[in-house]
């Protein structure tokens, strides 16, 4: 492989790592956090790709169709955990499952009302739309190095939030003893509805910032929902920085696992081995370590 | 000095149940049970294992549900009110087993609860704490779960005095520890009685408690079966043997 084709295929694994770091973290910490599976996270990631689309459309700016997209999405979190989450918090994995799994049913209905079932696509937008030159034939797109830096600012900004302020604190408590935290005084409740309310707005913002990379369909949700889980199952449940480095071995896996011709002994392994390599690396991490790489030891 | 019996006599109770029951699924826990401190007091509240000791607190608390009876605080029915805002009436809590954040770093751990009392008052600092429990100061930086015992119940009093409260209750704490170190906890605890913060103390240690308490409450099976000033329960020995058995 070339030098420039092989440095265009690790920024692009790098920007695909770092976008599924920006929807898992939100699934393992409201996991983490709250004890809530949410199969409805991959939801609010086409939830954001079809706003961008959507407000783009009515707007004719992606800029501020992200400022609008966003708030939306926080609005929605709040009323959805004070609707229906909250009553999960004291059930087990089946009520969790099975009612995360109707707001599945609900959310593709609603989008099939409101925007069809057309697959849709967004422009990058004007300012972002340039490539920087590596060769004479090979070019990269600036709007996904954007992708990638925003990302890593969410990464830092949640790496902050968590770890140094207060709120942070109090979350990481939370997430071992409830009831402590209450005794002093915390209220927990109102706590679990911004972590939710965290959690999938940074699923939907990565549907935003993809939409115009990526086009916009049906089921976009349920796809990235199961590359999500094997993020969170390879960096250990609960954990963010394992999220993180899960979501990167991923997205290197993932992408030069399509463009590596592998060849045994002669023969063209099937392209099918190589969809299959993320689920590979999740087998062969959790031989190695069955609560994954960051994950707490049952 | 101040004179807790004569504060005692008139003042609203900060804590008080009324004909409080309480029920662990189809069981019986808490039989109607009447308790009140008064700001400044410090009551023991006595029993042999499982007579509701714990259940008594945390139905006050509002962490496990009262079935019927009242809950107030500072004359306020609190009775079905969230653990947080009743709490935040300056009630501390250190629970049994100490209930530290292992995750949390010792200076973590304290900083979380920190915030004014009730009045304002912000007599317990971070700095403040650490005076008091040089322990703790020395490990800072440490994981809560790095701590021995004695330190984790020094770092969760710590914890509870980070609210300014004007209530403290603690429950057992200085079960299990060394009795060096047990005696370095009722000496805090007779510094934060001095500083005028009312205490509830639950602990198996008679002879320390009788020191410290102005009052005594005993619990046989979820019924209050004796409530007196220390003094009495010292002259009726009798009283010890048959609820407490010693
Ligand atoms: N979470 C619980 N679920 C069911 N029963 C409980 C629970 N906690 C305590 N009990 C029971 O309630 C009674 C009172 O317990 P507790 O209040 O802990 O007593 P104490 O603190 O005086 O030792 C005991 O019989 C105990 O077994
Ligand atoms: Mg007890």
């Amino acid at each position: 492989m070339e030098l420039a084709t092989f440095l265009i295929q690790l920024l692009n694994s790098v920007q695909y790592g770092l976008l599924l770091f920006l929807i898992s973290s939100g699934l393992t910490l409201v996991f983490g956090i709250m004890g809530i599976i949410n199969v409805a996270h991959g939801s609010f990631y086409m939830l954001g790709a079809y706003l961008a689309w959507s407000l783009t459309q009515s707007f004719g700016n992606f800029w501020l169709a992200l400022l609008l997209a966003v708030p939306i999405t926080v609005l929605l979190a709040l009323t959805l955990e004070w609707l229906v989450i909250r009553y999960l918090y004291t059930r087990d994995l089946l009520y969790q499952v099975l009612l995360t799994y109707g707001l599945i049913l609900m959310f593709e209905e609603i989008r099939s009302i409101l925007w069809g079932d057309d697959v849709r696509g967004v422009s990058i937008p004007a300012a972002l739309d340039a490539s920087i030159r590596l060769t004479d034939t090979l070019s990269y797109p600036v709007y996904r190095l954007a992708i990638s830096g925003l990302c890593l600012l969410v990464a830092a900004s949640m790496y902050g939030l968590i770890q140094k302020t207060r709120i942070g604190m109090t979350i990481r408590a939370g997430s071992v003893n409830r009831e402590m935290v209450q005794s002093l005084g915390i209220d927990v409740t109102m706590l679990y509805r911004l972590v939710f309310a965290l959690g999938v707005t940074l699923a939907a913002l990565a549907g935003m910032i993809a939409a115009p990379v990526s086009s916009v369909f049906p089921g976009m949700g349920n796809q990235v929902l199961i590359v999500c889980f094997v993020v969170v199952v390879i960096g250990g449940m609960g954990s963010v920085k394992g999220a993180l480095i899960a979501s990167l071995l991923i997205g290197l896996v993932d992408t030069f696992g399509k463009v590596l011709h592998v060849e045994v002994a002669g023969v063209h392994l099937l392209p099918e081995l190589a969809s299959m390599s993320v689920y590979l690396l999740m087998a062969a991490i959790l031989l190695w370590r069955p609560e994954g790489l960051f994950g707490k030891r049952g | 000095m101040h004179d807790p019996a004569a504060l005692a006599s008139t003042a609203v109770p900060l804590l008080e149940a009324r004909n409080l029951h309480a029920h662990y699924g189809a069981s019986h826990v808490l039989h109607g049970i009447n308790f009140a401190i008064r700001a400044g007091e410090t009551v023991a509240l006595m029993g042999r294992n499982g007579m509701g000791k714990s259940t008594l607190i945390r139905t006050m608390l509002g962490l496990v549900r009262a079935s019927t009876g009242q809950v107030l605080v500072k004359g306020q029915d609190m009775t079905h009110t969230a653990p947080h805002l009743i709490a935040r009436s300056g009630i501390a809590y250190v629970p049994e087993g100490r209930g530290i954040f292992p995750n949390l770093t010792v200076r973590e751990n304290l900083v979380m609860a920190a915030r004014a009392g009730t009045r304002g008052q912000r007599d317990w600092t971070l700095d403040r704490v650490l005076t008091s429990f040089p322990r703790l100061a020395e490990r800072l930086a440490h994981g809560g779960g790095q701590l021995s015992g004695g330190e984790q119940q020094m770092l969760t009093i710590g914890r509870a005095l980070m609210t300014n409260p004007d209530l403290l209750i603690l429950d057992e704490a200085t079960e299990g520890l060394a009795p060096l170190i047990s005696r370095e906890i009722w000496r805090i605890v007779a510094s934060i009685r001095a500083s005028g913060i009312a205490t509830v103390l639950i602990d198996k240690n008679f002879a320390a408690l009788s020191t410290i308490a102005d009052r005594v409450h005993i619990l046989v099976k979820g019924s209050t079966v004796f409530e007196a000033d220390t003094d009495q329960l010292r002259a009726q020995p009798h009283i010890r043997e048959t609820f407490l058995g010693i």
